[in-house]
């Protein structure tokens, strides 16, 4: 029997429905379900603002890049590039001036446009391999955690061999093979970043659908002759949830930095796409002459990463008390 | 004559004991339930008492096939429920329902209580929209709600509504039968009142067959009809409510009688205590024989060798005991002053 | 007004009668986001030694956070403790520092809980952590700290003590290890016993066994003892003076025979009347309507007000002082208890 300090209807006190005759101190309050709560909580937060300004503005980069480009002097298109101006000069490697925003590049092409079409390669990975890794993720991991028995060792099993396997050895192995120069694009990126993404998923959602489906209300469900698929999706998957919505949220910066990271190393995505990752790598060696190749990308991508995993933290906190 | 709507007979659950991760060993099983036999007359309401972990909730579930037996019948209204196809077993759960002990995890806190009602309708295909949302709140009404908070969610009722909610939901397909699994020991001594008077209320209206699970013998006593002792997975003793209170023949119902305290000082230095030694045995490791020997002042060698069978032995009502003796346990001596 | 504890004197076995204890008007509040939670309001009485005093009330009435309090580990901040004066033997508790605090605290004055199971360590034996108390307050060396967790074991009547003093404590049933805290609150002689629900969470038939356990050890030792609990029942026997309490306030204080012969509280009259006994049948229970109240929003006034079947203007607007009352040895908080007793 709960008892004082710090109950549970004291958190939930300006809630609380006097129902009952001598109701004349019944508190008037309109339906809170749990999400609504989190929402109010969420909106108090200034990391949310932050966090959300910073994604915002990223995804908007990715989805129109054009608008972000428009105001700048230089040619709109990032492959437009030339190695010499009109007059003759050579182009490549100016620093960053009023006519390009960001300078130029080794192939002469603006920068500024290409660090703005930058963002659309992120963006999509970002969220395509957590759609991937989460859709995959959460129907084993429930799969596993709700009926249990074979089906939760096999997969279990399958989980822990994927996690022994280091991840950038095998991805540089796995994209290696693929690559032949040109033929390695965003979906085998995107393929190859979902495969190693989803374990965790499913471990965590696994880990709180058990701890669900021991739940009494889980059981009342049965008691009344609700079927699997209906108890899975209308009982157990919103009070399973929360975790893996915290950890895919952060999880989708991870990415981001990963792909990011391949690129650099060169296993990623190729020219001519255009990413965030590649331009840091032809950036490294010349750090001290054109500093601004590194520099404009590497912001840029640090600050949809932490966009990222600012939101993922808001949201934790916000989901916190109520995740279960 | 009242009919018989609920037969159980020889009910045994054990749960397996494993070893392992990959390759599981079954090293041992705990015995939770032992072979119960059990009967629900139509319009009584049958007391299953016991202290914890003797197997009285398990029983509960096991009937409904919450958990599946592990062997024995049970005959619902004449039909072997315990062979039923997962569909007739949908169906007859319809007429079988049951309340939870824990007001806080019975509801599922995301959604609306009114959806929490609505949705053995749903399950079952009956009414439509507006004629679910109608009865819902009728429902809600009954059981002593305000039919507006409807749209709220669980976390922001009390323990007591709460369970007053859970009521609902196991009236709204209109069973004849409800298994109340200690549905008052989680809910403050003050409200307990409210829901055993609520459920008194609507038994009759409704028509209900209660078996109303709890280890607290003072709330037993004021609802039953009919009561069953039980101890480690089996039935100790068995009969009507006077027959358990007033002429308990088993010595566990006398220990368990005489230990409950009463509100009345004057009352308790007066009584004489029966004061058990030991603990409980584990259910993974019961006692042979007889499960209560190892606590019992009477226990001879026959009960080491031979369980006794759970029969009349000449009291009026069964009991399972080899030595079986009436001694008035609540009958105190007070003197008149 | 002495603010730190000269050891010597106050070592002194109390005697019979001695106060051991004077709380007067404690208050405890705890400010959240959600508002202000006043779980304690007002709460005054006195413990002497050899009596056993029961505060009866039902979750949210305040009686654990009182305990707390008294003991000094309510959490500063959330947590604001006021009070005109917590005494213990004459000293001021409630100024002293943190350190002294920690001394009196389980030596002085110790503590058991509801719930033994996580009240134990479960990586530690039993017999160690009995012994922790020897140790860490007494310095005694490991072996004596041994011989006298054995001795305290067989006290309170853990069979097979010398064998099962390295025992763990899964590997006792609940019962057991509700002992196991006894003993542990009882190594360092404390002159109060603080007992925290300590039978809500065992079988009836144990419960028995805990309470005489209980009241024993208080007679050896002109211990003062309060019982913090929900159930009516359980203390009947064993208290010497009840109070009872409600939303944090306390609504009656009185002697245990005169409170269960005829309370007068109306809540108190309403709880005995909701009780369903074991020997004396009540023809229909007679709940209280309503449910407590959430201590963020105390209703105005009395806080049973709301609930109340003799409720009149005044219970909404003037909050009750805790006053005798004619006809009644004890002390109410009702503004109309002499009418309500009346009938």
């Amino acid at each position: 029997m709960s008892d004082d300090l710090i109950e549970p209807h004291v958190e939930r006190a300006e809630t609380i429905v006097e129902a009952e005759s001598g109701g004349d101190i019944e508190a008037i309050e309109r339906a809170a379900s749990l999400w609504s709560d989190a929402w109010r909580e969420l909106r108090k937060r200034w990391i949310f603002w932050i966090a959300a300004g910073l994604i915002g503005l990223f995804t908007t980069m990715a989805a129109v890049p054009q608008v972000f480009v428009a105001p700048s002097p230089a040619t709109h298109d990032p492959r437009e590039c030339s190695l010499r101006a009109a007059d003759g000069t050579f182009q490549d490697r100016l620093r960053p001036s009023s006519e390009h925003w960001f300078g130029t590049d080794l192939q002469g092409c603006d920068y500024y446009a290409r660090v703005i079409y930058g963002a659309r390669v992120s963006i999509v990975i970002g969220i395509g391999v957590i759609a991937l890794a989460g859709l995959i993720g959460l129907a084993l991991g429930g799969i596993a955690g709700f009926y249990g028995g074979w089906f939760d060792n096999l997969i279990s099993r399958f989980v822990d061999v994927l996690f022994a396997i280091p991840f950038l050895v095998a991805a540089i192995l796995f994209l290696n093979v693929i690559a032949s120069d040109g033929g390695r694009g965003l979906g085998h990126v995107l393929l190859v970043l979902g495969v190693f993404g989803w374990p965790t998923i499913s471990r965590l959602f696994r880990a709180s659908v058990i701890q669900a489906k021991a739940q009494d209300y889980v059981e009342a469900a049965r008691a009344v002759g609700a079927s699997n698929m209906r108890i899975l999706i209308r009982h157990i998957l919103p009070n399973a949830i929360a975790p893996a919505i915290v950890y895919s949220t952060i999880a989708i910066g991870g990415v981001i930095a990963a792909e990011a990271t391949l690129s650099f190393l060169g296993v990623g995505l190729q020219l001519p796409a255009i990413s965030w990752g590649l331009m840091i790598n032809n950036a490294q060696t010349r750090i001290l002459t054109t500093p601004h190749l590194l520099i404009f990308p590497s912001i840029f991508l640090s600050l949809t990463v932490l966009g990222f995993l600012l939101l993922g933290d808001a949201v934790r906190d916000a989901l916190d008390p109520r995740l279960r | 004559m009242a009919e018989t709507l609920l037969e159980v007979k020889g009910l045994v659950k054990h749960f397996p004991l494993t070893r392992g991760i990959v390759i599981k060993r079954h090293i041992g099983d705990v015995k939770a339930v032992d072979g119960v036999d059990l009967d629900l007359r139509s319009g009584e309401t049958h007391g299953l008492v016991g202290e914890s972990g003797c197997g009285k909730s398990t029983t509960g579930k096991v009937i409904l096939r919450l958990h599946e037996p592990t062997a024995g019948e049970a005959f619902f209204k004449g039909r072997d429920i315990f062979s039923l196809s997962r569909k007739e077993m949908r169906e007859a759960r319809r007429d079988l329902q049951i309340i939870f002990q824990d007001p806080y995890a019975s509801l599922n806190p995301r959604m609306t209580v009114r959806g929490i009602v609505s949705e053995p309708w749903i399950v079952h295909g009956m009414y439509d929209e507006a004629e679910r949302r109608e009865r819902a709140e009728a429902l809600l009404e009954r059981v002593g709600l305000n039919p507006e908070h409807a749209n709220r969610y669980p976390h922001q009722f009390s323990g007591g509504q709460r369970q007053r909610i859970g009521v609902a939901r196991a009236l709204a397909l209109d069973p004849s039968v409800i298994i109340a699994d200690e549905p008052v020991s989680a809910l403050d001594v003050s409200i307990q009142a409210q829901i055993v008077n609520l459920m008194q209320d609507i038994q009759d209206e409704f028509g209900l067959t209660y078996l109303f699970i709890a280890h607290d013998l003072a709330v037993v006593r004021h609802i039953s009809d009919r009561v069953s002792v039980m101890y480690l997975g089996k039935i100790m003793e068995t009969g009507t409510r006077d027959d358990i209170y007033d002429r308990p023949v088993h010595p566990y119902t006398q220990a368990l009688l005489s230990a409950v305290p009463e509100p009345d000082p004057v009352l308790e230095r007066a009584r004489e205590r029966i004061v058990l030694e030991g603990d409980v045995p584990s259910p993974a490791d019961p006692p042979s024989g007889c499960v209560f020997r190892t606590r019992c002042w009477k226990a001879e060698k026959i009960c080491a060798d031979e369980a006794p069978e759970l029969i009349d032995r000449g009291h009026g009502h069964p009991v399972a005991c080899h030595f079986p003796e009436l001694i008035k346990v609540l009958d105190v001596p007070i003197e008149v002053s | 007004m002495a603010t730190s504890i000269e050891y010597p004197a106050l070592r002194a076995r109390p005697e019979v009668g001695d106060v051991l204890l004077e709380v007067e008007n404690l208050s405890v509040e705890f400010h959240t986001d959600a508002g202000v939670v006043k779980a304690v309001n007002r709460v005054t009485f006195n413990l002497r030694a050899g009596e056993t005093m029961a505060i009866i009330g039902e979750s949210g009435s305040g009686k654990s956070v009182t305990a707390q309090a008294i003991m000094g580990i309510v959490p500063i901040p959330p947590g604001v403790v006021t009070a005109d004066a917590i005494r213990y033997r004459g000293s001021d508790l409630e100024h002293m520092s943190e350190r002294q605090r920690r001394k009196v605290r389980g030596d002085q004055i110790a503590m058991i809980f509801q719930d033994p199971l996580t009240s134990l360590n479960p990586v530690y034996s039993v017999g160690f952590q009995i012994g922790e108390m020897f140790r860490v307050h007494r310095g005694m060396s490991r072996k004596e700290a041994k011989e006298r967790s054995i001795e305290l074991m067989d006290r309170v009547r853990i069979p097979e003590a010398r064998r099962r003093v390295g025992d763990y404590p899964h590997q006792f049933s609940g019962g057991m290890r509700q002992r196991v805290m006894v003993a542990m609150a009882l190594a360092l002689e404390p002159t109060i016993l603080i007992a925290d629900e300590p039978t809500t969470a065992l079988d009836v038939t144990v419960q028995a066994q805990i309470m005489e356990i209980l009241h024993e050890l208080q007679e050896d030792n002109n211990m003062g003892l309060i019982l913090i609990t929900h159930d009516l029942g359980v203390v009947a026997s064993v208290a010497d003076s009840i109070m009872l309490m409600y939303a944090g306030s306390v609504m009656e204080k009185a002697p245990a025979d005169d409170f269960y012969a005829s309370p007068a509280h109306p809540y108190a009259h309403g709880l005995m009347k909701s009780v369903p006994r074991l020997i004396h049948q009540a023809g229909r229970l007679d709940p209280i309507e309503g449910a407590p109240p959430s201590l963020l929003n105390v209703p105005p006034g009395c806080p049973f007000n709301p609930r109340c079947p003799h409720t009149r203007d005044r219970c909404r607007e003037e909050v009750p002082a805790l006053r005798p009352i004619t006809g009644y040895v004890g002390q109410v908080a009702c503004h109309f208890a002499e009418e309500v007793r009346r009938g």
